[in-house]
């Protein structure tokens, strides 16, 4: 109860100024930083938002975040995703190299295993898009650094539970 | 730009104005300024609310908690931008921490001078919400109505809180519809309600446990008060039903009646020593409406180590939040005792006073130690003593009573004896300072005709004395009480037993002469210092018609007993006579 690990945590919200401070507080008023952040609207009316956020602490502060959470009056629903493993989270980064053509080269090569592909080049600029876990794409950019790494934008997890288990039937 | 104004459109300012009509509204607490003038305006010109000009905004809010926490309704405050929405935190917190009905409208500057610092600007909304059940910024003038409906929908269901609208002037002063009182329909919000249904297993399982115990006990806090007169009557009905003990929480006090039999007094830190104990060595905790709160813990490690609890709460938050429970009920104290009352009459389960004689035994051993006692003077007036003679003659006229906080506030709790719900006021959560007298002056409002009175101490009451003179304006015959031992008593009490006697800046140097400052308000003011004269005094005090300032001076060094130690548990608990058994056991525990 008492061991610090990481968590994934989900919001349904409604999608209103703000709505995203009122769940911010949460964590932040316990001395909580939020490792990764990403929202936006998810519904065609542009009215309802889903948050994705991971934080590290203990299962008992994060099981009472949740509870407050829910009780936030713009809430819908909100619940950590990574309670057990049946939860799924992708990542996008935009990486851009500053190389040679060999070091370009090479870094395409080191990045075969990965998701990846170049979406925008200048000169010597190359931005390569990558998309998986975070922890891989905690690797791929380990492995950039070799190669000229220069600058790193990162959105944050996007989650939800494996199959048809949904966030309002917890 | 301000509209030209059309058929059945409406001012933002007319539109607070009906708005409050229609949600049944017909006193509201405030301070004018800048930014809310146009509402003011508004307010002239209508004869169905009156407004109580409070001295500061601070008290502007505890007055409307005053009056809501002695009438059920939803209190409502009116202040400007700035520094007269700022004031009006601490009162918003500690409705906020006391579960406490409140709108609060703040005045806010014109939409397009938001962040740019103007005059009298605050971000009030991002400031209150953390202090809030919910907050809004309104930004176009149709859609003023609806959110007006919708706080007070938010503030008044589940478990309430203040809730807070920031209207901008030009909001106040531009012209939109206004539809009237709609249905409020917040899917976010209606999600949270439909989450409190009885869940029979759940009920089947508490009464498995209720039925089972040889040593149960009722602990039964604020909520049940919050759910209404009808679920203190069926928690009555139910804890005679069985027989069993019952003890209250602080916010709790009235929740049921002090002087019946089954009720074996407060818990907590300044609780008896037969509530205490027996939560320590209950087998059956049966608690509804009341948070585990630290002051009633103790320390959590040593909580009623070997009892079954069943918790009955409306806020799943605070369901597992300091204690696991056995048997959790997410539902309105009202609906869970009447399912559980339900399960009990099916079950044919009838009164279980002999079942649990060995239990009651043991209760009326510890409560023949009378750990309410203390030791008489002739020489100065005991400020126990003082609270049992004020309860002596009032109890039968069931005042109102306020406190503030610290000594005099436990003392009360302790001595003064409530049957009925709702008529203790006091800031239980946040512990603050200042709340009585305002607190009083809003149960005043709403009560005209009842005795109330607010019982204070030297140095919280300086903290809002200012409101003596609304209490003039308005002729509310409030008596303050005044325990006056010349400190901030429990300070020095802490600082006695915690800090060996360093008294750091707890003596209350220089305080007013009380006498003279009634006078100066135009109020009667009453002085007593000798434990012959308390009763005429007293007497005086209730008999004279309109409000009065009672400075009764008291032993200075008088500590309130029993205590739980700050970090200790229940059984741990130190009588009067035992104080020089103090051991600090946390240092950090407060």
């Amino acid at each position: 109860m008492t061991e610090i690990r990481r968590h994934v945590i989900a919001v349904l919200i409604d999608n209103e100024f703000g709505a995203l401070a009122r769940v911010v507080e949460l964590f932040s008023g316990r001395g909580y930083n939020i490792e990764t952040l990403s929202v936006a609207s998810i519904s065609q009316d542009k009215k309802l938002s889903r948050i994705t956020i991971t934080t590290f602490g203990t299962d008992k502060t994060v099981d009472l975040i949740c509870k407050l959470l829910c009780r936030i009056v713009p809430v819908h629903n909100a619940a950590e995703l990574s309670k057990n493993d049946d939860y799924i989270e992708r990542e996008l980064c935009l990486a851009q190299i500053i190389s040679t053509q060999q070091q370009l080269a090479d870094a395409q090569k080191s990045l075969k295993n990965f998701r990846s592909q170049i979406i925008d080049t200048e000169e010597d600029s190359t931005v390569f898009e990558i998309i998986g876990s975070s922890k891989e794409i905690d690797e791929a950019l380990k492995i950039l650094e070799n190669h000229g790494l220069a600058t790193v934008s990162r959105t944050g997890i996007a989650g939800g539970f494996k199959g048809k288990k949904r966030l309002d039937q917890i | 730009m301000v509209k030209l104004k059309e058929t059945n459109q409406f001012s933002g300012a007319e539109i607070i104005v009906k708005a409050l009509i229609n949600e049944g509204v017909d006193t509201i607490f405030g301070y004018p300024g800048g930014a809310i003038l146009p509402f003011y305006d508004a307010l002239f010109l209508q004869n169905r609310i009156t407004h109580i000009l409070a001295r500061h905004e601070q008290a502007a809010a505890h007055s409307a908690e005053g009056y809501a926490r002695s009438t059920g309704k939803v209190g409502v405050i009116t202040v400007t931008s700035g520094p007269g929405a700022t004031n009006t935190i601490t009162g918003l917190t500690d409705a906020y921490m006391d579960s406490v009905p409140l709108v609060c409208f703040s005045g806010q500057v014109a939409t397009t001078v938001i962040g740019t610092d103007g005059f009298q600007e605050a971000d009030i909304t991002g400031l209150t919400r953390s202090c809030t059940k919910y907050n809004y910024l309104v930004k176009n003038v149709n859609d003023l109505g609806y959110i007006i409906h919708e706080a007070f929908h938010i503030a008044r269901t589940n478990r309430p809180g203040p809730v807070l609208i920031d209207v901008p002037k030009d909001v106040q002063n531009s012209f939109g519809i206004y539809q009237g009182k709609v249905e409020i329909n917040r899917q976010s919000y209606q999600i949270k309600q439909r989450k409190f249904s009885l869940n029979h297993d759940n009920i089947a399982q508490a009464v498995d446990l209720i039925v089972s115990a040889k040593r149960p006990i009722f602990y039964v806090g604020g909520g049940v008060i919050n759910s209404g007169d009808e679920a203190c009557d069926l928690l009555a009905k139910l804890v005679r039903h069985l027989g069993f003990p019952i003890t209250n929480t602080l916010m709790g006090l009235g929740a049921f009646p002090a002087t019946d039999k089954h009720f074996i007094g407060m818990l907590g830190m300044h609780g008896t020593y037969e509530a205490n104990l027996a939560m320590h060595e209950c087998d059956v905790m049966i608690n509804i409406g009341a948070r585990f709160d630290d002051r009633v813990t103790g320390k959590v490690s040593g909580f009623s180590p070997d009892s079954k609890k069943i918790h009955i709460d409306i806020d799943e938050c605070s369901i597992d939040k300091i204690i696991k429970v056995d048997v959790a009920i997410n539902a309105d104290a009202k609906n869970a005792i009447n399912a559980l009352l339900e399960e009990i009459n099916r079950r044919k389960i009838g009164n279980r006073r002999q079942e649990i004689n060995d239990w009651w035994q043991k209760i009326q051993k510890w409560q023949s130690i009378k750990s309410l006692s203390y030791e008489a003077s002739k020489k100065t007036i005991k400020p126990e003593y003082a609270i049992e003679r004020l309860n002596f003659f009032t109890k039968d006229s069931q005042p109102f009573v306020s406190t503030d906080v610290g000594q005099h506030q436990m003392w009360t709790a302790q001595y003064i004896q409530f049957d009925k719900p709702k008529k203790w006021l006091t800031s239980g959560g946040l512990g603050t300072m200042g709340y009585g007298v305002p607190a009083a002056i809003g149960a005043q409002i709403a009560n005209p005709q009842d005795l109330v009175i607010c019982v204070s101490g030297d140095a919280s009451f300086m903290m809002n004395m200012q409101e003596l003179s609304t209490i003039k304006q308005y002729n509310l015959p409030v008596k303050i009480f005044i325990l006056n031992n010349r400190y901030m008593g429990m300070v020095r009490q802490w600082q006695e037993l915690v800090y060996e006697k360093r008294e750091s800046q707890s003596y209350m140097e220089s305080l007013p002469n009380f006498m003279k400052l009634a006078e100066s308000f135009g109020i009667h003011g009453i002085e007593c210092d000798k434990p012959d004269h308390i009763d005429e005094k007293i007497l005086e005090m209730i008999n004279h018609p309109g409000p009065v300032l009672f400075n009764c001076i008291v032993d200075q060094s008088e500590n309130v007993f029993p205590m739980i130690p700050a970090g200790s548990s229940h059984n741990e608990i130190l009588l009067g006579s035992q104080a020089k058994q103090y051991v600090t056991k946390d240092i950090n525990a407060v």
